[in-house]
């Protein structure tokens, strides 16, 4: 590390979203002779974490929170100096955007009259005046951004009742509305379900499944992860459910949520009842139903037969045979999971079962794991959450907090079996499968083939990346890759050999 | 344009934030306009609401 040169490169006051800041890093870690790549908006918070990564200080303080600070580390002061020189090039390629693109919202709705929705990603303290803006011009609202504070959410989302519009978030992974996903989502073609989700990982988990067992989706909408919490009431939630009610392409209303409050529970079940479609509820907890199952049930109530799915692919007696030969010191599963509801879903299942595990996210207070850098026991994290994404696009679209944790946990004696989620769509990775199989070769390399890796994916053949191109490099990866998220807790139970 | 309305037919996007999601929007066929973000001008956040309520 010390023989490396390391240089430093300041754009003031231009501001760059995290996804393009990930991007370029990529680009410029490819660069000849660099070796790392380093590009933040030059915040307190992410100055220090360049100074952490080994940057001098002397460099990164003459920024500012409005600039863009590029760092780079390279085999010499030329290799580090050339990389940065492309910096200008690669920021001009990423402004030439394929769409249209304007000052403000009232001059896009010049540009683009009839406009319905506005799709809100800015970081979160000022996501709030950006969704008033909109509701104020009588548009809906998609607020994918999190960190937006309560008192905020209620007052958006009262606002959007009075005017008849929705607020869909904050922390609204996904929505797809009439064919066309906002924020994470996959392609599914229509059809007769409609789906209402607190949880993104949930909506997509539920449309992929309808999708693959041979039905449709009419529109999902996402509400945000709090909007079942007493504190809300359900605003947006209840307005989804009205307006699918009154929705001719839906036949049939799946409400999918990890956690709610009482009263908005109540509330929820109430107004599903004096409705004209069935509402499949799924709360995902211990002795809940399971998103497999949801879905099927779903595809049931619309008058059709659930199709058979048609993964797993892998290579099962190698994962069996691993158990035999394994040390007896591995007997813990560890799951890092890039959808929060996958993580949520296979606590539920392992705790159904009567095995807790520790997580950062857990459904029970007592099992919250004491330090997020290290696992005990059974573990399983939603690398998603704050803790793992500081400073870093979600793991959906970037893949190395996720691979730096599968090293960590293949190097720990005690790892049997990991367990992991690869999620596809469109605002996902280009190739999500193929940014983990260096890790996961390397894991099952190191520990001489002990530790076995079972994976779901969540997707479609109409996904951008291709479900089976996805599962295929899995495959390819020595991974056991599994037809389903329930389906993986499953498998990964029984190869692990966790008594029950 | 109510949530009624906006289920009535694949809607037209404005996207505010990571220009990735407007991307993605076009490679789905939809009808999208980015809007350039920044964050605002460091100024006091009461007097951003006491302008954002006057402007």
């Amino acid at each position: 590390m010390n023989a490396l040169a390391s240089a430093c490169a300041i754009r003031r006051s231009r501001y760059v979203d995290s996804v393009l800041l990930m991007h370029l890093s990529k680009r410029l870690s490819q660069e000849p002779g660099v070796a790392d790549a380093f590009l933040i908006m030059a915040t307190e918070a992410n100055r220090s974490r360049a100074a952490d990564a080994g940057y001098p200080r002397s460099e990164i303080d003459i920024a500012g929170p409005d600039d863009l600070l590029a760092c780079v580390r390279a085999v010499s002061d030329e290799a580090a100096s050339n990389a940065l020189q492309k910096l200008d090039s690669l920021l001009d390629e990423q402004r030439r955007q394929p769409t249209t693109t304007v000052g403000n919202i009232d001059d896009a709705l010049v540009a683009l009259p009839g406009a319905r929705i506005v799709s809100i990603s800015v970081p979160g303290e000022f996501a709030a005046a950006e969704a008033s803006r909109a509701l104020e011009r009588g548009l809906n609202v998609f607020l994918f951004s999190s960190n937006v504070a309560l008192d905020d959410e209620i007052g958006l989302k009262r606002e959007a009742s009075r005017k008849g519009l929705i607020v869909m978030g904050p922390d609204c992974g996904t929505s797809i509305i009439s064919g066309v996903g906002l924020g994470f989502a996959n392609g599914v073609r229509r059809g007769p379900i409609g789906v209402v989700g607190a949880s993104g990982t949930g909506i997509q988990a539920i449309t992929t499944l309808v999708h693959r067992m041979g039905s449709g989706i009419s529109h999902a909408i996402g509400v945000g992860s709090r909007d079942l919490s007493d504190a809300i009431g359900g605003i947006s939630t209840l307005a989804a459910l009205d307006s699918l009610d009154a929705d001719d392409t839906t036949e049939a209303i799946v409400l999918v949520a990890k956690s709610t409050g009482e009263k908005s529970r109540a509330e929820v079940k109430q107004r599903a009842r004096s409705m004209s479609k069935p509402v499949l509820e799924c709360y995902l907890s211990p002795g809940g139903p399971t998103l497999e199952g949801t879905a099927a049930e779903a595809v049931r109530i619309s008058g059709r037969s659930p199709l058979e799915l048609e993964l797993p692919l892998g290579e099962r007696n190698s994962t069996e045979s691993n158990r035999r030969t394994r040390s007896r010191k591995r007997r813990y599963i560890r799951g890092l999971f890039a959808g929060g509801t996958f993580c949520h879903e296979a606590q539920a299942i392992l705790l159904d079962k009567g095995i807790e595990a520790r997580s950062n996210a857990p459904l029970l207070p007592h099992l919250e794991i004491a330090d997020p850098g290290r696992s005990e026991g059974h573990t399983l994290l939603d690398m998603g959450s704050e803790e793992y994404t500081l400073g870093r696009p979600h793991p959906m679209i970037d893949a190395r907090a996720r691979v730096e944790r599968l090293i960590q946990e293949g190097r720990d004696p005690e790892t049997a079996m990991l367990l992991i989620d690869v999620v596809l769509g469109y605002g996902a990775a280009a190739d999500p499968a193929g940014d983990l199989t260096d890790a996961l070769q390397q894991v099952q390399h190191e520990s001489g083939g002990e530790i076995a890796v079972v994976v779901s994916v969540c997707g479609t053949e109409l996904d951008p990346q291709g479900l089976e191109r996805q599962a295929k490099t899995l495959q390819d990866a020595g991974a056991l890759v599994c037809p389903t998220s329930s389906a993986a807790v499953d498998a990964a139970l029984e190869l692990a050999g966790v008594a029950l | 344009m109510t949530i009624f309305e906006l289920l009535a037919a694949p809607p037209k996007v404005i996207n505010v934030g990571v220009t990735d999601f407007a991307s993605a929007l076009v490679a789905q066929g939809a009808e999208v306009v980015n809007v350039r973000w920044s964050p605002p001008a460091n100024i006091d956040p009461e007097l951003e609401r006491l302008l954002e309520k006057l402007l």
